[in-house]
């Protein structure tokens, strides 16, 4: 168990570091067209992700339940699923300029986890349950896309703005076209919002089974539900009303700045049974 | 030593009238070939609009520069007084190198030109086909070849648009990415407007507008680039909501798009991009045009911005594709020597043998029949084992010594004649 111990430690501190040297890698690509960068850049993404992997197995081994009890458990969970949904979105385009924006966001949420990340001892036995890792699974997927659409959306403006203003400097030549940034951007929104859809669908048969003071009213269901119905309706006004650039992307910042925001009111400052220390 | 010698006459070396002058056309090579067949063993011409260059490995007799150079005029039935023209001379190893150069687009008049690739391709089939191209050239066009896929796919080098129209494309290209199916608008029917009509057509644009003020100038230039759909320039704004791309370059002191046009026509496309692109000068769209959202509002010197610092780019990448071209020559250079080494092996093993079979011959008489044969045998074995080692060194040793070198030094120690094992008959 010490020898497992060490090895999860040892993985914790490895994890950034790796992370680090994958947006190093992407960085030598997109400004300097390193082909050391350019060869190596997801070769060593898919590393680092497999390492993240078994460091999350490894701490659900040792802990005995999966790493989703604690603010920064989900944060390593969320940073490995950043990756993931990157890498899909990344062999799915074959655009790789990207890579150093979006692994940013991993890196970040992996040190934050890395710092103060600790052990609960006592555990709610909900998290035994093997629903629970589908249902926290498809959570983190969704989120992830989210916030992959709002970095794609904010690259797009970017891009944007850097032709506008006749500059045509690096990120001119190096980000893809505005219709390929708005495509990853909506592609993100619509992963998203499908896993999102799998993880209220989940919770809402599986919760009032397994819980016992929950109730419908529960300020994170509610959040949950309209940080869902706003996508949905957006979704359904990019069809009907034919929206398209620089408003779809603008649409999908807002709508994650507003997930943030209702996410960190609701943990931060209403109480509710969804908290399974 | 290769004998290879090469004249080139160029973008340096001669004005494009001169240049249009020597250019051959694969008909003119034909017609050229058997005569430079004559003088040299093997030959390659390469011939676009910025070069035409003559290489020649001499079959006997070594050809000057100045032979070479007549050589080139005298196909295109050039008298001595018409046109002075003049011309850059290379020779050896540094002809090849000076080749890959150029496939690599480092020599070009525009800097990182991969048309040149293609030009050389046509040039060497040309070469194949008329027997002109041998052992030596056909290597030296194959890395040629390589050396140019190289430089296009390691480095920047032929990397972003270096001419105005082409910068107009990219630009469209980053906002729209794919120009299938878009629809476009040419304002004026000029050079300008023909060059971009050009640059257009093979993206697949789907629909192009000419709006010109005089309408039978439109037909023109739809008859010419056949392509398109002339319109009065009075027609322009009942069009422009349906367009992606306007590219402008008409003449005149009053803007031909104005900011409320251009918004009339902007709450036609709900929220879609409108690439507007100015070469006009003076200007042709209000400059206020640009505030307005989604509008992308480029002018002749935001192209030009775009040329000059694709070109920075493509000039910064000269080192490389130079490391790129050095690479290429070493390994030609490698390749090249090792064709001296087998016939001086079979050389030297001929005369060894010989050695072994007249001295077997002189002592045979006293021997019995058993007894040659074992001798045959024992000398044989002798002569393989003593010359074993040095041959593989001499192929294979990391002394300090160049394999030319050491290749000179058996053929001096053990009286190798040049003639006697034929590898000039192999080599340039």
């Amino acid at each position: 168990m010490a020898m497992l111990e060490y090895f999860v430690d040892l993985l914790k501190i490895s994890l950034p570091v790796l992370y680090l040297f994958t947006i190093f890698l992407y960085g030598l690509a997109f400004f300097l067209d390193e082909q050391f960068g350019i060869r190596n850049r997801t070769r060593f993404l898919i590393a680092t992700l497999i390492v993240h992997l078994i460091y999350l197995l490894s701490r659900t081994l040792l802990t005995g339940h999966p790493p989703v009890t604690s603010v920064f458990e989900i944060m390593s969970v969320v940073s490995f699923t950043i990756g993931v949904a990157y890498l899909y979105i990344e062999m799915r385009s074959h655009v790789k300029d990207t890579g150093m924006f979006i692994l940013t966001l991993a890196f970040l949420f992996e040190v934050v986890s890395a710092a103060f990340i600790k052990d609960y001892v006592h555990v709610n036995p909900v998290l035994k349950s093997s629903v629970l890792g589908l249902h926290v699974a498809s959570a983190m997927l969704g989120y992830s896309a989210l916030a992959i659409s709002a970095v794609y959306g904010g690259l797009y403006l970017m891009m944007y703005h850097e032709i506008r203003s006749s500059r045509f400097g690096i990120v001119y030549r190096k980000l893809p076209d505005l219709q390929t940034l708005e495509k990853l951007s909506y592609v993100s929104i619509v992963l998203g919002f499908i896993f999102l859809s799998i993880v209220i669908l989940i919770g809402y048969v599986w919760l009032p089974k397994t819980i016992d003071d929950f109730r419908y009213a529960d300020p994170k269901l509610i959040i949950t539900d309209i940080v869902w119905a706003i996508y949905f309706v957006a979704l359904l006004s990019k069809r009907a009303m034919r929206w398209t650039g620089r408003t779809v992307v603008i649409a999908s910042i807002l709508g994650f700045c507003l997930t943030v925001v209702s996410m960190v009111i609701v943990n931060v400052f209403l109480p509710s049974f969804h908290n399974f220390k | 030593m290769l004998k290879l010698t090469a004249v080139s006459i160029n973008h340096r070396t001669a004005n494009v009238e001169a240049r249009e002058k020597i250019f051959y056309s694969s008909e003119e090579v034909r017609g050229i070939s058997e005569k430079i067949k004559s003088a040299a063993r093997e030959s390659f011409i390469v011939s676009t609009c910025n070069r035409t260059e003559l290489y020649i490995i001499p079959s006997s007799a070594p050809q000057t520069h100045d032979n070479l150079y007549h050589l080139v005029r005298e196909g295109k039935r050039l008298d001595d007084g018409e046109l002075q023209i003049e011309y850059e001379t290379f020779e050896g190893f540094e002809a090849v190198r000076h080749l890959f150069s150029v496939a690599t687009g480092i020599d070009s008049l525009m800097l990182g030109d991969i048309q040149i690739l293609g030009q050389m391709k046509d040039a060497y089939n040309t070469g194949v086909e008329l027997g002109m191209v041998g052992t030596i050239m056909h290597h030296a066009c194959q890395i040629a070849l390589k050396a140019g896929k190289r430089a296009k796919s390691e480095t920047k080098i032929s990397e972003g648009a270096v001419s105005v129209s082409y910068a107009a494309v990219e630009l469209a290209e980053k906002i729209f990415g794919n120009l299938k199916g878009r629809t476009a608008m040419l304002i004026g029917a000029g050079e300008a407007a023909e060059l971009a009509a050009k640059d257009l057509k093979p993206k697949g644009i789907g629909k192009l507008y000419i709006a010109n003020r005089t309408l039978e100038r439109a037909q023109n230039l739809v008859e010419h680039i056949g392509f398109g759909e002339a319109m009065p320039l009075d027609a322009l704004t009942q069009k422009l909501s349906q367009v992606d791309i306007v590219i402008s370059s008409v003449g005149g002191t009053n803007y031909v798009l104005t900011r409320d046009m251009v918004a009339a026509a902007m709450k036609g496309r709900e929220s879609s991009p409108l690439l507007i692109i100015d070469i006009g000068v003076p200007r042709n769209v209000e400059p206020a045009v640009k505030k307005i959202s989604n509008v992308f509002l480029n002018d002749i010197d935001s192209l030009n911005l775009i040329v000059e610092k694709n070109l920075d780019m493509r000039r910064a990448e000269i080192p490389a594709v130079r490391r790129v071209v050095d690479e290429e020559v070493n390994d030609f250079i490698k390749w090249y020597n090792s064709l001296e080494v087998g016939p001086t092996i079979k050389m030297l093993r001929d005369k060894i043998e010989q050695i072994r079979t007249d001295e077997v011959k002189r002592y045979k008489n006293k021997m019995n029949g058993t007894d040659v044969e074992i001798v045959e045998e024992v000398t044989r074995s002798l002569v393989n084992k003593i010359l074993h080692e040095p041959l593989t060194n001499l192929k294979n040793a990391e002394n300090g010594i160049s394999l030319v070198d050491r290749v000179k030094l058996l053929k001096s120690l053990f009286g190798l004649s040049e003639g006697s094992g034929g590898e000039e008959d192999e080599k340039g």
